[in-house]
């Protein structure tokens, strides 16, 4: 539980990262990260509000691991050894910005100045550099609390257990199926499979009562979106769409709002009966 | 007076029969998502959005979907206590502080004295806190028309900062949420100069296309748009949060019996005039104000009224052994401070709570615009919905008194039935709202998402609340900045001089002061936990 503290921040990080790059990418051509400062007329660029909001979060996401790591090792359980470790790791974390604010020096006191000029180093880059830095040490402390920390510091508690992973397994992945499925076969065929999957092996409601739920729901939803609501969900493949769902819309639209109400009861006097009689089997 | 007219006018147009329907069903629901437990008030709202399409054809007024919503919000609230008094659990994040006394009370025997405490206490925090939200809405929406793009900024800054300052979860985590928030609302173009940005996949697929060959797994023409609010709250409160229900809730608890025949009833209201009118009135009063905060909304306001019950107590010793205050202060606290939340939504387009940011969405949706132009636009449209706050009150206490057998009936359906359900809604809720498989396909991400991070207690509320404000911050920052030439004074200093006459403007400076001191306030209590070891930040959802 703890590692997984430090994993998930420094994949924030990285999305944070990611993001930075992806809003210094400025239209129509032209340079990298010249649009995440301000523009001609002093106010804000079009990527300066993504810009500097993923920085915050990556800052944010450093933070985070900080808290992180010091709940694993706290300072007072550093040893002079340990600390010379990271002292060095450090040093070799450091040579890349080092780097690279020498750089900026450098254009800035005999380039073109630091703002945007061709082949120059923009304060974009700068500040990406210096995070891209940051996720580097993150990384190195992440290594160095793997290293030193005991079984004991790093707490027993996984992260998922054994019955998270069950649900992620037994449901998160249906439910991708779910989705997925729709597609192909229709939203309401999907979900009439989900149903009958989730009340029988799940539920283990009775094949009665979960072929009642996984027929009568969908068929509930499709009275409610598509022809009540005529807001239309996905049909699935043309073929399925033009052989059953086309003619069954018609139809219904045609009968009128009684035969819907009347479909709709039906659904429920079905539900009733196959709740009480899978009631009388269980007893 | 002007007031009181229009109050008449939309209670009256409340108590159209179309729209006392509309609030009785609303209610209903409510009760139902707030009793069982793993679904709130903003699970059910967030879900059950999408059918104010629906109302809005069969009534013909904007009115009517919002009075459905709020109407589930309200009939959460008297719900939650049902499960927490019942079956120890609670029905909902706000119904947490009702276990401590509730449940005590249940096993005591006393069910029924619990239940019709929270009913009653429900009903009064509730029409107190109406009464105050009728008084303090109309100046507080004309006061915010005069403000220009600083202030609006400035307020929004105040609304992240309560939530980084007084959210109660961990800092960094609460920003990083925020700023998620932020960025899915920034994809897309930039809302200014309408110029492209983060449009994620467009690059790699012109590269997969060409390197590889072949048509690339993702359509980046979904990132071409903010992500929709819809789709987030739908991810995180409907799939995420049954994950999460599923993975939390291992075994099935036993359930309480409750007497409750008329003349029990009759005794225990006695009870709950005679025992439970501090907790009660100061549930209430804080409730309300602790709801307006942005950050706070009812579970922190039904704690607080919980802790301030048993200070103020004379026999604090029964808090936790079945007071009848102790039933009485969270419960009023926690319907007063679902109102309070509304007020910043309706009359500054800030909501209060996650809850109050599906309901905005779903004025955006109904194509109002948030915010103090509202009052004076559309009298048509806020006085029936402020006057339904007070019948949907009513209506979630006679309901709420008559059907308990019904509901205890009810918490007996399965999870097992109910969590499949919630899922298709879920699925077909989205593409019924944005018709496109992409938004289905984020949701579905987003939930997962939502789940791995909670089990890190990650705070979600914020990223909900960021993703509805986002635009409008970076519009108003950006304007703020253009109009200053680029500097922040313009937010902070009083004497900045932006109109060029010399003239002074204290509202931003102010609200913006204040946002800074409420960031920087538990910064320092922050180090000083710092220094004593980690804590376990606690979760809310209301």
């Amino acid at each position: 539980m703890k590692i997984a503290e430090l994993v998930m921040a420094v994949a924030l990080a990285l999305l944070s990262l990611a993001i930075m790059w992806k809003s210094g990418e400025a239209p129509w051509g032209a340079e990298r990260f010249s649009n995440v400062g301000f523009n001609d007329s002093g106010a804000p660029a079009g990527g300066f509000w993504p810009f500097w909001v993923a920085m915050v979060m990556l800052i944010c996401s450093v933070w985070a691991f900080a808290n992180g790591f010091l709940a694993i090792l706290p300072v007072a359980s550093v040893n002079d050894g340990m600390r010379t470790t990271l002292i060095v790791l450090l040093v070799i974390a450091a040579a890349y910005p080092i780097y690279g604010v020498a750089r900026l020096l450098i254009s800035a006191l005999f380039g073109e100045g630091i703002a945007g000029a061709e082949g120059a180093i923009t304060v974009g880059h700068a500040i990406f550099a210096i995070c891209a830095w940051l996720i580097a040490v993150m990384a190195v402390f992440f290594v160095f609390c793997f290293i030193f920390s005991t079984r004991d510091q790093r707490g027993s508690e996984p992260y998922i257990d054994r019955h998270g992973i069950g649900v992620l397994l037994t449901v998160g992945l249906p439910v991708f199926l779910l989705v997925l499925l729709t597609e192909t076969i229709s939203v309401y065929f999907s979900m009439a499979l989900f149903i009958f999957y989730y009340t029988l092996v799940l539920g283990r409601h009775g094949p009665m009562l979960s072929l009642a739920l996984a027929l009568v729901l969908p068929f509930w939803m499709y009275l409610f979106f598509d022809i009540t609501m005529t807001t239309t969900l996905p049909k699935g493949a043309l073929a399925l769409e033009n052989a059953l769902y086309s003619p069954l819309g018609t139809w219904f639209r045609e009968a009128g709002g009684l035969t819907v109400s009347l479909c709709f009861l039906a659904g429920g006097v079905v539900l009733v009966g196959a709740a009480v009689l899978s009631a009388r089997r269980a007893a | 007076m002007e007031v009181l007219g229009l109050l008449a006018d939309g209670v009256w147009t409340a108590l159209q029969p179309e729209n006392l329907l509309i609030c009785f069903i609303g209610v209903v629901i409510g009760l139902f998502v707030g009793a069982m437990p793993g679904l709130g008030s903003v699970n059910g709202v967030a879900i059950l959005l999408p059918t104010i399409f629906f109302i809005k054809q069969v009534t013909g007024s904007d009115a009517g979907p919002m009075i459905f919503l709020a109407a589930i919000y309200y009939g959460a609230m008297y719900g939650g206590a049902i499960s927490s008094i019942m079956l120890g659990i609670p029905g909902a994040s706000t119904a947490v502080a009702t276990t401590f006394d509730g449940r005590p009370l249940a096993l005591k025997g006393r069910a029924e004295q619990a239940l019709v405490t929270a009913a009653i206490a429900s009903f009064i925090g509730g029409t107190v806190a109406n009464l105050f939200f009728t008084g303090f809405a109309p100046p507080l929406a004309s006061v915010a028309l005069s403000f220009g793009n600083p202030e609006i900024f400035a307020l929004m800054l105040l609304a992240f900062a309560t939530f980084v300052g007084l959210g109660g979860d961990s800092i960094p985590k609460t920003i990083i949420s925020i700023a998620l928030g932020l960025l899915c609302a920034a994809i897309g173009f930039d809302v200014i100069e309408g110029e492209p940005r983060l449009q994620f996949f467009t690059l790699t697929k012109e590269w997969w296309e060409t390197n590889i060959g072949g048509e690339f797994f993702i359509d980046p023409i979904g990132f071409s748009r903010p992500v929709n609010f819809l789709v987030l709250a739908i991810g995180v409160y409907g799939v995420g949060e049954m994950l999460w229900t599923l993975h939390t809730t291992r075994s099935d608890s036993d359930m309480s019996k409750a007497d409750v025949s008329l003349g029990r009833i009759k005794t225990a209201t006695k009870t709950t005039f005679k025992e439970g009118w501090r907790g009660t009135s100061i549930g209430s009063l804080l409730g309300f104000f602790v709801g307006i905060l942005p950050a706070a909304g009812a579970t922190p306001g039904s704690l607080m009224a919980y802790g301030v019950a048993k200070m103020t107590s004379r026999r604090p010793e029964q808090f936790g052994k079945g007071s009848v205050d102790g039933v009485a202060a969270p419960e009023s606290a926690n319907n007063s401070a679902s109102t309070g939340a509304m007020l910043p939504m309706m009359t500054l387009g800030i909501p209060g709570s996650p809850t109050t940011a599906v309901l905005l969405t779903g004025l955006v949706l109904l194509e109002l615009e948030p915010g103090p132009r509202l009052f004076e636009d559309q009298p048509d449209f806020v006085w029936p919905v402020i006057g339904s706050f007070y019948i949907s009150n009513f209506i979630a206490l006679i309901v709420n008194l008559a059907f308990i057998p019904l509901f205890l009936w009810m918490l007996r359906m399965p999870f097992t039935i109910l969590a499949p359900i919630i899922f298709i809604l879920s699925t077909a809720g989205v593409y019924a709202a944005t018709q496109s498989m992409f938004d289905v396909w984020l949701m579905f991400w987003f939930g997962l998402g939502a789940f791995l991070l909670r089990i890190l207690d990650y705070p979600l509320a914020p990223a909900a609340l960021a993703i509805v404000l986002g635009k409008i911050t970076e519009e108003k920052l950006r304007q703020s900045l253009q109009w200053s030439d680029g500097s922040a004074a313009i937010f902070f200093n009083p004497w900045f001089d932006r109109t060029g006459t010399g003239e002074t403007f204290w509202i931003a400076p102010v609200i913006s002061w204040i946002a800074v001191a409420l960031i920087l306030l538990p910064l320092f209590s922050y180090l000083k936990k710092l220094m004593q070891g980690p804590q376990k930040p606690a979760h809310w959802q209301g």
